[in-house]
């Protein structure tokens, strides 16, 4: 166990995969910025009643700063997904992110929780070491370190892993949870031929079923392809399917999917490089 | 890199010890969420997994009756479910509900109380 720690601490691996899923990532987190200030979500929590702090000891954003605030953070996240001294502009978008889910729990959100979490494990990635604004200007590496994309492609496992989990009760099994939740207006209408249990029932035992397969099944080199085509099919499923109690719920549901595909970047990265380079001429160094 | 090159130096350590306590963390909060919290939790992963039951908050009068709250949600920013209302909510309503003596908190189905907080 020890020796195997040793090798990954002291291994490198391919940067193009992290400087890919880096850019994946960035335009989630740039959407979810987006669309926090053009529901003024934040300037609501800032100026209601009843606050939620999640530690009393932390200062509060003061009323009327939510702009200034969402601004700065909008810039980082664009500067991290363009490949701009990622490693500062990473940090300063995981610094603010963290900062706003912990300023109030009226804030959470699962999305915005994993964003969180990514940014900090690529910034220790050196994420701008491909497919970057610093790449361009020679400021590239053809590898970076393993230990932090190992800590990511095992992020997807444990997300994916707890969502099967926590759905094992019976109000999920039953039905109930997606007959609450199943899209019922909009382009992509539920039928109603299909608004019965069983439906929800054979839905609900499938969702548990791609998210327990999509958990081991991306680290098993021959059913990685698979992998991909179901993760895709399943997020894109939820973000069309899924009750849009408003547009922003759907923008969530989209933020999501991004992140995870960031990871599915990581966790295919071989295949990643090798498409990519044959494809498209990004500029990522090459081995010396 | 060869073997020789593949020693324990001191960030070595920390990434390994980074590692290990990142992997903890992971999997012990969703765990412990699961096993002791009712509700939606945050920091677990469980999105939309399950119904989630919401407290239901009643103002204790000086003469001791209770009268139930019915639209505390209104002072809310913003509705999560992972929000844990019955550690926020009890000591505003102390602050708005005129008269109140204390809070008490009830289950969704009406059942309880589970909890009762002094105002003042």
């Amino acid at each position: 166990m020890t020796d195997r720690l040793l090798r990954l601490v002291s291994s490198d691996t391919p940067s193009l995969p992290v400087g890919l899923g880096r850019i994946v990532l960035g335009v989630g987190g740039c959407m979810e910025v987006l669309a926090a200030a053009s529901a003024s979500r934040l300037d609501k929590v800032l100026s209601a009643e009843l606050e939620a702090p999640r530690w009393e000891w932390l200062p509060r954003l003061p009323e009327g700063a939510g702009g200034a605030f969402l601004a700065a953070w909008f810039l980082a996240m664009l500067l991290f997904t363009v490949g701009w001294r990622t490693r500062v502009t990473g940090g300063i978008a995981f610094a603010i992110t963290a900062y706003y889910l912990a300023m109030d729990e009226q804030l959470y959100a699962n999305h915005n929780y994993l964003l969180s979490i990514l940014l900090l494990l690529f910034v220790l990635a050196d994420p701008g070491a491909a497919a970057s604004v610093d790449a361009v200007r020679g400021r590239g590496r053809p590898t970076v370190p393993r230990w932090p994309v190992f800590l990511l492609q095992a992020q997807l496992a444990i997300v994916y892993g707890f969502a099967a989990l926590s759905k094992l009760n019976g109000d999920w099994f039953a039905g109930d949870v997606l007959e609450v939740n199943l899209l019922r207006i909009g382009p992509v209408d539920l039928p109603s031929l299909l608004e019965r249990r069983g439906f929800y029932v054979a839905c609900a035992v499938g969702t548990v079923l791609v998210e327990g397969f999509l958990a081991f099944a991306f680290f098993i080199p021959r059913l990685q392809r698979i992998a991909v085509v179901v993760g895709l099919a399943f997020h894109a499923g939820i973000v069309l399917t899924v009750d849009r109690w408003s547009p922003y719920a759907a923008i969530g549901f989209t933020v999501f999917a991004l992140e995870m595909v960031a990871l599915y970047a990581l966790c295919v990265g071989e295949d990643v490089v090798a498409v990519v380079r044959q494809r498209w001429p990004l500029p990522v160094p090459a081995p010396s | 890199m060869n073997g020789a090159a593949r020693t324990w130096a001191l960030p070595r350590v920390l990434a390994a010890a980074f590692v290990v306590g990142w992997l903890a963390v992971q999997v012990a909060v969703p765990l412990i969420q699961r096993t002791s919290s009712e509700g939606a939790r945050p920091f677990a992963w469980q999105m939309f997994s399950r119904h989630v039951d919401v407290p239901r908050f009643k103002v204790v009068a000086a003469d001791g009756t209770e009268t139930e709250v019915e639209d505390w949600e209104r002072h809310l920013g913003r509705t999560r479910l992972e929000v844990n209302f019955a550690r926020h909510v009890p000591p505003f309503l102390c602050d708005v509900e005129p008269g109140a003596v204390a809070i008490t908190t009830y289950r969704d189905d009406g059942s309880g109380p589970v909890a009762r907080r002094e105002c003042g």
